[in-house]
């Protein structure tokens, strides 16, 4: 209460969600299309526990984000008091760093330390625990000097590359020029890193053919010639077998996850690896690097070897992206709209820098493949966690941050329900979000995966019982519609996105409809299933 | 492998707790622990933990731990057989 008290008479926007996870995704969103710190708000107890879904996802995808929880008077404190709970302990493995504030006069400090922390290096969530008589508290003594700890034997410059780096850096170029097959894998680092630029320009100048992780999607110039877009599970044909020939990989920002490598064992199994990241601990983690460097991307792109030659390796790229193109238009005769083909349609229709939210599952999948970004500031999607319901409340967060440009949230119809009541916040402050329910009704990717490798036996994925989503929007009072018919996608989306108003539109989808290709669990990535039966190469 | 790690934390709340939590969840096993609080606000724990991935795996995770100063690798010995 003294809190939002003080705000009457604060200069600081709030915005109120209807559910505190809201709250942190649309931070998310926030801090994820602008690339800066954003910050959430909970009250003690469910309040914070409430947070703490949205805090684990910013954790494991590393996004800057200052989190403030309500705490009991600190004289009530370890008493099992009305809504307290140790969320100090609750936090320590989903932060970066967690600080509970015990005398108003280390507000000041710990507050500028939590915010620091929150992009120093590797970005990520930090925690203020703040008691209650510490709100109350007025501060008339000088502020106190919060004892910051320094590391020894422990390099926090990340604006000098030291002897050690320079040394991988050396023996990177060497694996760089005796290269006939090399490939740069691209993660969400990059971007984070500000070194998308310094990307591009490595690209141009050795014409290395790039694949990307989910969150390095947009960091590769979408017309750069041998982009050959996501690897892993739902990657596409030419990244996968382009990684699984490659002699050299040079991972940039990326942590080699099991989505990304699939079977880790035969995961590019004749490539040697340069890993550039900033935080040490990913270097080595699940695949020994023959150049570790782990320094600031930004510093090591433009010392790195640029004379290298790779004729045959190019055409044979370039071969692989001629042999998988496909068609995703729809045909006139075409009764049942396909996922695919109407993300391609959006696609088409979207402005390059325009955003686009996704929930978790096949939608989601779709929207990796067949959305085109240029920067993963625009493709704001839950790797790491995979949190249904992130996609709304990131919406309004990417909105809110970038009222200029149009912001779609794809949700799937299972992921939708998980933070529906965010309805109510599109409407309160009008915010234009545009909302693209794909309802398959089903949790479709579960039910892709009891399909094709459990026998068919579908359990508790139907969700043929559905609101009527248009009806509900509409109830909270946005501007809805149903797209049902091939016929009317196109006149539909263009409805959808000149609206200036938040808009649902409920498309429906096949059941039928899997996410293709897909490499099996425990499989390497090479052998990706088709539709029909494995493809080969 | 049985090593044993010598750290120098900053004595600040939840610290060892954050220690220990990286140890379980980084797949090491707790073998011993001794703590010496050092001045006002300094803790020095020597953990013996045991575990079949590189130590790099946990060293480099502690590293990361706001509150920790300094770590040292000071014994690394083949776990002993059992009986």
């Amino acid at each position: 209460m003294p809190l939002y008290d003080a705000m009457l008479d604060s200069p600081v926007s709030h915005y109120l969600t209807r559910h505190e996870q809201g709250a942190a995704f649309a931070a998310i969103g926030q801090a994820r299309s602008s690339n800066q710190t954003a910050v959430c708000i909970g009250t003690s107890g469910p309040g914070a526990t409430n947070l703490l879904t949205a805090v684990a996802d910013a954790k494991l995808d590393s996004v800057p984000l200052l989190v403030l929880t309500g705490q009991v008077p600190t004289s009530a404190m370890g008493s099992d008091a009305f809504q307290e709970v140790d969320v100090l302990g609750l936090s320590l493995s989903i932060t970066k760093h967690s600080f509970v504030v015990e005398r108003i006069e280390q507000l000041p400090e710990i507050l500028q330390s939590a915010w620091d922390l929150t992009i120093e290096g590797r970005p990520g969530p930090v925690l203020v625990d703040i008691p209650k008589d510490v709100f109350l508290a007025e501060l008339n003594a000088q502020p106190e000097t919060v004892s910051k700890p320094g590391k020894e034997n422990f390099n926090s410059s990340i604006n000098e590359l030291d002897n050690n780096n320079l040394q991988s850096i050396a023996i990177a170029n060497q694996l760089l020029k005796s290269s006939q097959k090399p490939v740069l894998y691209v993660g969400g680092g990059v971007v984070m890193g500000h070194a998308q630029q310094a990307l591009n320009e490595f690209l141009q100048d050795t014409g290395m053919p790039a694949v990307s992780t989910l969150k390095g999607l947009g960091t590769v110039d979408k017309d750069y010639a041998l982009n050959l877009g996501m690897l892993g599970m739902h990657g596409l044909p030419p990244a996968n077998y382009a990684v699984q020939e490659a002699d050299l990989l040079l991972v940039a920002g990326a942590r080699l996850d099991d989505r990304a490598t699939g079977k880790l064992n035969e995961f590019a199994p004749n490539a040697k690896l340069i890993h550039i990241d900033i935080d040490a601990a990913e270097i080595g983690k699940r695949r020994a690097a023959d150049a570790a460097i782990k320094a600031d991307i930004k510093q090591v792109l433009p010392k790195l070897c640029r004379e290298i030659q790779f004729a045959d390796w190019q055409a044979r790229c370039a071969n692989l992206q001629q042999q998988y193109q496909q068609n995703y238009v729809f045909s006139p005769q075409e009764q049942q709209i396909s996922g695919p083909k109407l993300l391609r349609m959006l696609s088409n229709k979207l402005n390059h820098s325009d955003i686009v939210c996704c929930d978790v599952g096949q939608h989601q999948m779709w929207v990796a493949q067949h959305i085109q970004f240029s920067s993963p500031t625009s493709h704001l999607s839950s790797g790491g966690l995979g949190t249904m319901g992130f996609g709304l409340p990131a919406a309004i967060g990417a909105q809110l941050e970038n009222p200029q440009k149009n912001v779609v949230a794809v949700c799937g119809d299972g992921s939708f329900m998980m933070n529906i009541q965010e309805l109510a916040t599109l409407n309160r402050y009008r915010i234009p979000v545009k909302i693209l329910v794909m309802d398959n009704q089903r949790l479709g990717m579960v039910k892709q995966w009891q399909e094709l490798f459990n026998e068919e036996r579908y359990s508790e994925t139907n969700l043929s019982d559905n609101p009527e989503f248009s009806k509900v929007a509409q109830a909270f009072g946005l501007e809805a519609d149903v797209l049902e018919s091939v016929a009317d996608v196109e006149a539909k989306l263009d409805w959808f996105l000149q609206s200036d108003s938040p808009s649902l539109l409920h498309v429906r989808l096949s059941s039928q409809e899997n996410v293709w290709p897909i490499v099996p669990p425990n499989t390497a990535n090479h052998n990706m299933m088709e539709e029909h039966h494995a493809i080969s190469n | 492998m049985q090593y044993q790690i010598e750290l120098q934390l900053h004595n600040q709340p939840a610290v060892l707790e954050r220690v220990l939590q990286v140890v379980r969840y980084r797949q090491f096993h707790l073998e011993g622990m001794q703590m010496q609080p050092e001045g006002q606000d300094k803790l020095t724990v020597q953990l013996k933990v045991s575990g079949q991935h590189s130590i790099n795996i946990l060293t480099s995770q502690l590293n990361k731990l706001y509150d920790l100063a300094r770590l040292t690798i000071q014994h690394e010995m083949p776990l002993k057989a059992t009986a």
